[in-house]
């Protein structure tokens, strides 16, 4: 029998750990991150806590100007929901919204997949040109494209009227279509910042799991639907999310074009435009926190379906078992 | 089935980096072939240029007669298994096997019927209908092995598949997929840096190192032949040891010359080395080929630390000129650090090497040494 010891040097064993620490150390590092903590949610309280709390309290009073108010419990909510012109500016909203998640988002993603080619010449410069607009600031966007959008002397209209002999270069984008031109307006100034998450998330596609496609044989659309898709799922969520929250507070951009008003038959309207109508304009605080409440709850309900939708193809891909170390 | 061929294959990426330089071989209708090299040899780019999943610089590919080097992945008739399975998260077991089927447009039934026929021959029923994130490694591995045996392709390439399992779970898949191939008796072509593995799968193996074939062989010879020293290196565990010196011949016999000691050489080696006196060699000899002797023949060694392995230790010691050598031996023998133990070596796994990382080998092996005097061929005398 071997009596030799092995050539590996055993790990020493390390000096023991003190016996006790003093109450006061303790102290102190139960202290000291809250310490760290302390700037953040003092701002957190003043700035969202209380507003969220006062902005409750305001929803069920009717105020008329800030000094004057009186409780009418649930009344404002009944009337919101009851308001043609809330439901006017609902449906405006909403056709937004669906404008902007519906083209800007695919757009998005192919350009995300176009600049994820490999062997493409001068991705960074086409990454740049496509997210720069995001850089600018809304009033000049709405400046821009107040200048674009114009009747005859636009140059959309003059663009359009170019390509196609037809187009009529009256064509009244600021009265009749806001909606149109305030979704071709953000989708050129926002589908850069989409595609950015998109191409983040095609680079983390596993390369082997295409390979393992292509030499299967699928075709491009099974590439993409059996690799792509079900890989960038979690992230192409979470920007329709973020997309459908930043359309529902779409404000800044048709206050700009339409100088103000709501436009022409009430076209330009969104929520947060009635809000700040009502709560601004008209005074009535307590009527404007009930829509900003009503646009909190339909935002709720969206991050709600989000959620249940990841979690869904999260289970279809087995991760919560794949955390759990697998199955044997 | 079909043979592959490899024709002067050259790879140069963009950058300039040669990653696969000249390379030509061929793989028989329906041999296991293993191509063995350390990470960065270029033997997964040269699989991957079969594959059709890398571009080739120059040369040339075949399976069967045809050439394959403009034909797509998909069209080259050949499955593949990937290091990390590769297999669809959100498919189940059934579906993930039954892919290349449904890429192919084989009806929903036809190819649910044939997968959880091929799913069934490679163990995995009662698993079908789970995601792959609930299996484990080695379950992953056979739906990845399902999903190419069930387009019963010309041949198959594995690249590294086995890396990312345990150690029994990697011994028991090597045995596995040794018989899978004995049943199927598919052309295989199999990359891997574990050259356990490719002695224990390959019937042809080819050793890669810096882009350039070392060695191509049936395990065996290229174990008991090694080409370079590079090979003799590679190949075996643990690796071999290698003695830097001269050879003198002189009346007394065949000599090595290490650090001023003189170590006998088998007699009918001679005539391979006499064109080598006085040029610096190698000599290499394989650990299991060191024997304790208690006699005043042999090498002495200080020991510094052991292994112990069950039935055998691995002996650290320092040779002629502090030169790390390492000796297997059996594990009932009671040997301290610091002692200087005395050593023969067996001529089996003996051999010469010209200096250098790739020197070729200059004589050595046992059949060269089958007629050799026992009494001189298995010992070293220390002096």
């Amino acid at each position: 029998m071997s009596s030799l010891a092995a050539p590996a040097t055993l790990p020493g064993s390390s000096s023991p750990a003190p016996a006790s620490t003093s109450a006061s150390a303790d102290r102190s590092r139960s202290v000291f991150p809250w310490l760290l903590l302390a700037p953040f949610l003092l701002l957190v309280l003043v700035f969202t806590i209380v507003p969220l709390f006062g902005a409750t309290v305001l929803s069920t009073q009717q105020t008329f100007g800030p000094g004057t108010s009186r409780f009418v419990g649930l009344s404002n909510f009944r009337g919101v929901l009851s308001d043609p012109l809330f439901w006017t500016a609902f449906k405006n909203t909403f056709v937004f919204t669906l404008g902007s998640v519906c083209v800007q988002l695919p757009l998005a993603l192919c350009f995300a997949m176009l600049l994820n080619q490999p062997g493409i010449r001068g991705k960074t410069f086409f990454r740049l040109i496509l997210f720069s607009p995001v850089l600018v600031g809304v009033v000049y966007v709405a400046m821009i494209f107040f200048v674009l959008f114009q009747k005859r002397t636009g140059l959309i209209n003059q663009l359009l009227a170019g390509i196609l002999p037809s187009w009529d270069v009256g064509f009244a984008w600021l009265d009749q279509y806001i909606m149109l031109a305030l979704i071709l307006a953000t989708l050129w100034q926002y589908m850069g910042f989409n595609m950015v998450y998109f191409l983040a998330a095609l680079q983390n596609v596993p390369k082997e799991l295409n390979e393992a496609a292509k030499m299967d044989g699928a075709n491009w659309w099974k590439r993409f639907r059996h690799v792509t898709l079900p890989a960038i799922t979690p992230v192409g969520s979470f920007v329709v999310l973020l997309s459908i929250i930043g359309s529902f507070q779409v404000f800044e951009l048709p206050f700009l074009l339409l100088q103000g008003s709501t436009g022409v038959d009430n076209k330009g309207l969104t929520i947060v435009g009635y809000l700040y109508q009502t709560g601004f304009q008209s005074g009535d605080l307590g009527y404007a926190s009930a829509i900003g409440w009503t646009i909190a709850i339909v935002l709720a309900v969206c991050a709600g379906l989000q959620r249940l939708l990841s979690a869904g193809s999260e289970v279809s891909r087995g991760g919560k078992v794949a955390r759990g170390g697998g199955a044997k | 089935m079909a043979s592959i061929r490899f024709k002067n294959i050259i790879k140069r990426y963009e950058n300039g980096a040669l990653a696969v330089d000249d390379v030509s071989f061929d793989v028989a209708d329906g041999a296991f072939c293993v191509l063995l090299g350390p990470s960065g040899c270029g033997k997964s780019t040269l699989l991957r240029m079969l594959a059709g999943l890398e571009a080739i610089t120059r040369g040339d590919v075949f399976v069967g007669d045809a050439r394959v080097n403009d034909r797509s992945p998909k069209d080259r008739d050949i499955a593949m298994v990937f290091q990390n399975y590769a297999l669809y998260p959100h498919l189940s077991v059934l579906d993930n096997i039954a892919f290349p089927l449904e890429a192919r447009g084989v009806g929903r039934k036809e190819r649910r019927d044939r997968a959880a026929k091929v799913g069934s021959s490679v163990q995995l029923d009662g698993l079908l209908e789970r995601k792959p994130a609930e299996l484990s490694g080695g379950q992953r591995q056979r739906v990845a092995l399902a999903r190419a045996i069930i387009r019963e392709p010309k041949a198959f390439l594995f690249d590294e598949p086995l890396s990312n399992l345990d150690a029994k779970m990697r011994q028991s898949m090597r045995a596995e997929l040794r018989m899978l191939h004995r049943r199927l008796g598919v052309t295989s072509i199999y990359v891997t840096h574990d050259q356990e593995e490719a002695m224990a799968l390959a019937d042809q193996i080819v050793v890669m190192s810096a882009g350039e074939v070392r060695q191509i062989g049936a395990p065996m010879d290229v174990y008991n032949a090694p080409a370079d020293r590079f090979v003799a290196g590679f190949v075996g565990v643990p690796a071999m040891n290698f003695l830097e010196g001269r050879v003198a011949i002189d009346a007394s016999g065949v000599n090595f010359v290490c650090e001023g000691n003189l170590l006998p050489l088998p007699r009918n080696w001679g005539e391979a080395l006499r064109s080598h006196i006085g040029t610096p060699l190698t000599l290499a000899v394989r650990p299991t080929a060191m024997r304790l002797t208690q006699s005043g023949v042999g090498m002495s060694l200080r020991v510094r630390g052991a292994e112990l392995l069950g039935d055998q230790m691995d002996l650290h010691t320092l040779g002629p000129g502090n030169t790390p050598v390492v000796a297997r031996v059996s594990s009932r023998v009671d040997v301290r650090e610091g002692d200087t133990i005395r050593v023969s070596c067996d001529p089996i796994g003996t051999h010469i090497f010209q200096q250098g990382p790739f020197g070729l080998r200059v004589c050595g092996n046992w059949s060269e040494t089958s007629n050799a005097e026992p009494s001189v061929a298995s010992a070293f005398a220390a002096t």
